[in-house]
């Protein structure tokens, strides 16, 4: 422990060590509760300041989404004034219009694709990620290059290649093309982050299963697996948002079957102008089910994340 | 045994020391059922990117336009003349020049923001933290087409929102101002959306990531007498240092291949092309230009240079990490 070439096996210990004294720390006597209170009058001044500035920022930053929110609720030439309109009867005529003109099928497709190439990114992604974290060796950081390495393709240029070969056998327009890049797309950075999630679980427990008689694979499924599930769906949340907002595959590769809903957003920027309320109503529809999930999976996100944080 | 295990785990670097222990029969088994494991992930990404780079990589060889694509007029194998021709070409550099300069801000930029907010949701109340939350989940849910359109829809010279502010509050050489006339300005703009749409990732991450480090270990530091500094430095930043790289590799990557936020904001590369970035250089080069040959030449041209930069920022991240 006291070689200098590894200290940071120190930092991932201390915790450990720690978190098993936790439970026989004493109660705090009464003079340390008087202390405590002491410093923690002298800190609220301090975290007032951290609170405006967390509120000011929040507000600042939710403000352009606000701003869209609100915007989908008025009408056409209500969002055009000078100055901006503030107060207004809202109506829901941009989202029928919206919903009327097909929104609703490239809701579907989004959410279509989004799933299966989350699962089918999972499906590839969980054994090369546990097989990266068994032998910390060189060769695994030249692995890990290679998959990240497929990433940095400027997807302007190889769109030409892509839709050649698509057009070639006969998928275009096809949301199955779709998942499949989708699913080239998001694993190589799936791949990086459940693997720190791997490196989490001590090496012994799958000896300790191996040496009850299970299976390699048994072991995994029965004994890994659970540990990590929270950091899998982390991994999985990022997926499922990259794919939802993929634009430039959709727009090139897709036309009237498979549009997404990011693809269909275009439609009401072109034409004759800009249907600035309408567009705004369909970006609230295309951002609302992210953020559900969002919302819904923040604190497993969390947890997640931090479950493979610290190696 | 236990400082042995311990060490096993954390040792990512090739000094682990499990690699100078003879090679057992069990140890090679891992390694054959790790191929097997890694088979299908590598397949797949070779079977989708590669061929397509393959393609890229041999169409930047070639004059190739609408007339040869049309098959109008005979493939000319032009060797490295799309390179000469971009190399040669100053519009090239200044193009590269301003991609890095605008990849680097927007990097640093969502980092910082990410990193600083990461913090900030880290001391404040529930209230606050979710307002924080919202605000991030907002903003990475909205598409970028979207998002572009929105900011630009705030910063609009007669009726954003932001100009009516500014010349309220008694700024009025806010009157009429736009927002995408100067280069620079147009830039930050475009930064300023590009850092808004990329900080939740770093946020989230590095949130978690900070959370996860036990208080015991801060109140160790302090007691030792380390100053927030040090603490920040000597004990923070090593621990978040594995979702630190993750969420670094991906800003880069991000950042560099911008593109909808460019195409969207400044009209396509802005007032003639002054706001033009690699991505959409090519892009124009290829489509609008009809040049594909030249087109792909800037996209092999982007991909070593991501190569370059990832390859540096990963062994400067192994150097340090056996330093410290």
């Amino acid at each position: 422990m006291s070689d200098p070439a590894r200290p940071t096996s120190t930092a991932a210990e201390t915790p450990r060590k720690s978190a098993s004294t936790e439970a026989v720390v004493p109660r705090p006597s009464t003079e340390n509760v008087h202390r405590r209170r002491r410093a923690h009058r002298k800190h609220r001044g301090v975290g007032m300041i951290w609170s405006a500035l967390a509120w000011i920022v929040g507000l600042g930053f939710f403000f352009p989404v606000l701003w869209m929110v609100l915007t989908a609720f008025k009408h056409e030439r209500e969002a055009y004034t000078d100055p901006p309109t503030l107060l207004f009867t809202p109506t829901l005529d941009q989202f029928q219009a919206v919903l009327g003109s097909g929104m609703g099928l490239t809701l579907l497709n989004s959410a279509f694709a989004t799933a299966v190439s989350t699962a089918c990114v999972l499906a590839l992604g969980i054994p090369a990620a546990f097989a990266l974290s068994l032998r910390p060796v060189k060769r695994t950081q030249d692995v890990l290059f290679f998959f990240i390495s497929t990433k940095m393709l400027p997807i302007v240029a190889v769109i030409i290649p892509l839709y050649v070969i698509v057009n070639e056998i006969g998928m275009l327009d096809n949301i199955w093309a779709l998942i499949v890049l989708y699913t080239a797309m998001n694993l190589p950075i799936a791949i990086w982050m459940m693997r720190s999630f791997f490196l989490e679980v001590p090496p012994e427990l799958l000896e300790a299963a191996s040496m009850d008689g299970a299976s390699l694979a048994t072991a995994v499924r029965r004994v890994i697996l659970p540990l990590v599930s929270p950091g899998i769906a982390a991994t999985a949340l990022i997926c499922v948002i990259f794919s939802w907002n993929e634009f430039f595959f959709a727009v090139n590769l897709t036309a009237v079957r498979a549009q997404t809903a990011p693809v269909s957003l275009v439609g009401f920027i072109t034409g004759e102008g800009l249907f600035w309320a309408r567009l705004s109503a369909a970006s609230t529809l295309a951002a609302l089910p992210v953020v559900i999930a969002g919302w819904i999976a923040q604190n497993k996100l969390v947890r997640g994340l931090s479950f493979g944080a610290i190696k | 045994m236990t400082a042995d295990t311990t060490t096993r785990r954390v040792g990512v670097e090739p000094t682990a020391p499990d690699d100078t222990a003879p090679p057992t029969r069990k140890r090679r088994g891992d390694g054959r059922s790790a191929l097997f494991y890694l088979a299908p992930s590598a397949l797949v990404l070779v079977g989708v990117m590669g061929y397509p780079l393959y393609q890229l990589v041999q169409l930047s060889l070639y004059d190739y336009g609408q007339a040869q694509a049309s098959g109008g007029a005979p493939l000319e194998f032009l060797g490295w003349g799309n390179y000469a021709t971009l190399l040669g070409d100053g519009r090239f550099w200044t193009v590269l020049v301003q991609t890095c300069a605008f990849a680097g801000v927007c990097v640093l930029g969502s980092l910082a923001v990410g990193i600083g907010l990461a913090v900030l949701a880290g001391r404040v109340r529930t209230l606050p933290r979710m307002l924080l939350f919202l605000a991030a989940l907002g903003a990475w849910a909205t598409p970028a087409v979207a998002g572009s359109t929105v900011w630009l829809f705030l910063f609009d010279q007669d009726f954003g929102l932001v100009n009516e502010v500014l010349v309220g509050i008694g700024l009025h050489g806010f009157e009429g101002f736009s927002w995408t006339y100067d280069r620079y300005v147009a830039f930050g703009l475009v930064a300023g959306e590009v850092i808004w749409c990329s900080f939740p990732f770093v946020l989230v991450t590095m949130y978690a990531g900070i959370k996860a480090i036990p208080g015991e270990v801060l109140e160790a530091a302090s007691l030792d007498g380390a100053s927030t500094w040090r603490t920040a430095r000597e004990v923070i930043m090593p621990m978040l240092r594995p979702l630190l790289v993750i969420a670094t590799i991906q800003s880069i990557i991000w950042d560099f291949k911008i593109f909808t936020q460019i195409y969207v904001m400044t009209d396509g590369g802005g007032i003639a092309g002054q706001n033009l970035v690699l991505n959409v250089y090519a892009y124009q080069e290829a489509f609008a230009g009809s040049n594909y040959g030249l087109g792909s030449a800037i996209g092999v041209v982007m991909t070593i240079l991501l190569l370059i930069i990832t390859a540096i920022y990963l062994r400067a991240q192994r150097a340090t990490g056996e330093r410290t």
